[in-house]
């Protein structure tokens, strides 16, 4: 189910004249596609549902700065993203030692061991490797294959530039395509 | 022709490459089992995302969510309220003073004698003096007032955005 615009202008009028248990039409409407995002990104189920609450918050206390330039949906994703980097970035300080560069980190992806990838199902298994990607790289996935947003909206949400957004595309499918022709995966996908 | 790049397969897929309009890659991607197993293994990986099936947030998230909202909420109305009390604190203040300036103007001279009613008469001819005594010319007593009506004024105008804001989240 997808809420028009129409009616989130609606919503978001109401919230600001008081009306703020209108905000759960909000969080019903995009908690299971922030938490996959969310989720992606963190790579853990309690920081994913800690971040998200967090992140809720803020567009709730932020709601009235928001001005219509956008979608909604691309100013919402853009405080889910922030959000989880920041907390990502918190976590990354306090465990230096794991903070690898994203060349690094696909490397470390490739070289997985192909028993972390013995798994029965095509979904389960396309979720392992992109859980497996650097998390701005399978955030970027998320936001285009299951959200649908396009380069320009995605550069928005990420605040980064759409050439940049096209190279991490490439490079996520790239990495995909290299671990999966590498194990030999191709038929479990199918 | 060299073999496809990754690039190259990635713009095909993005459809920036269109094979019928390009001939020698798709000739090649007919011809070269090797490029054709890396295209047809970038389109699977594009398949498998586009169908990837979504995953839910814990039940809970709603109810958890409003939670910290009203809390938040109660938290932040209780902070406006705080800093809302002491910007009017500060300007009742400074209109206190400047009321306290004009009276001092001029030293009152209240005969203890007096009865009551005569105190008042007495009090009020001193105002009228000080008044007087402003316009003769104690202007130094009279701009102190002067400043402290001003600055409260000034208080209230930077205020003015703050407090209107701060009247507005406190009757949500």
């Amino acid at each position: 189910m997808n809420m028009d615009p129409a009616s989130e202008e609606k919503i978001i009028k109401s919230i600001l004249n008081g009306k703020t248990d209108d905000f759960t039409l909000i969080i019903k409407e995009y908690k299971d596609k922030a938490y996959s995002l969310v989720k992606k990104i963190l790579k853990n189920e309690f920081d994913a549902e800690e971040t998200l609450q967090d992140a809720f918050l803020k567009a709730f206390n932020s709601l009235g700065s928001f001005r219509g330039d956008s979608k909604f949906s691309t100013w919402l994703y853009r405080i889910v993203y922030n959000e989880a980097m920041t907390r990502l970035s918190s976590k990354n300080k306090k465990i230096e030692a794991l903070s690898v560069s994203i060349d690094e980190e696909i490397e470390m992806f490739e070289c997985r061991q192909i028993s972390d990838y013995e798994i029965s199902d095509a979904a389960e298994l396309l979720n392992k490797l992109i859980a497996g990607l650097p998390p701005k790289y399978s955030a970027a996935l998320n936001l285009f294959y299951q959200e649908g947003f396009s380069y320009d909206e995605i550069a928005d949400i990420m605040g980064i530039a759409l050439s940049n957004v096209k190279i991490i595309l490439h490079r996520s499918r790239k990495a995909l395509k290299d671990v999966i022709i590498k194990k030999n995966l191709q038929k479990e996908l199918v | 022709m060299k073999h496809i790049s990754d690039e190259t397969a990635n713009k095909i897929l993005d459809g920036e490459i269109d094979l019928h309009k390009n001939s020698q890659i798709s000739e090649h991607i007919n011809n070269c089992a090797e490029c054709r197993s890396m295209i047809n293994v970038y389109i699977t990986i594009e398949d498998a995302l586009k169908n990837q099936s979504g995953i839910y947030a814990p039940e809970n998230i709603l109810d958890a969510t409003m939670k910290k909202i009203k809390l938040a909420r109660k938290r932040n109305k209780q902070n406006i309220n705080i800093a809302l009390n002491k910007t009017y604190s500060v300007i009742f203040m400074l209109i206190v003073s400047a009321i306290g300036a004009f009276i001092i103007a001029a030293p009152l001279k209240i005969e203890v004698n007096l009865s009551s009613e005569e105190r008042l008469i007495s009090f009020i001819k001193n105002l009228s003096i000080n008044f007087y005594g402003i316009v003769a010319g104690d202007l130094f007593r009279a701009g102190v007032a002067f400043l402290f009506i001003i600055s409260a004024y000034l208080i209230y105008d930077i205020n003015k955005s703050f407090i209107e804001k701060a009247k507005k989240i406190i009757s949500r």
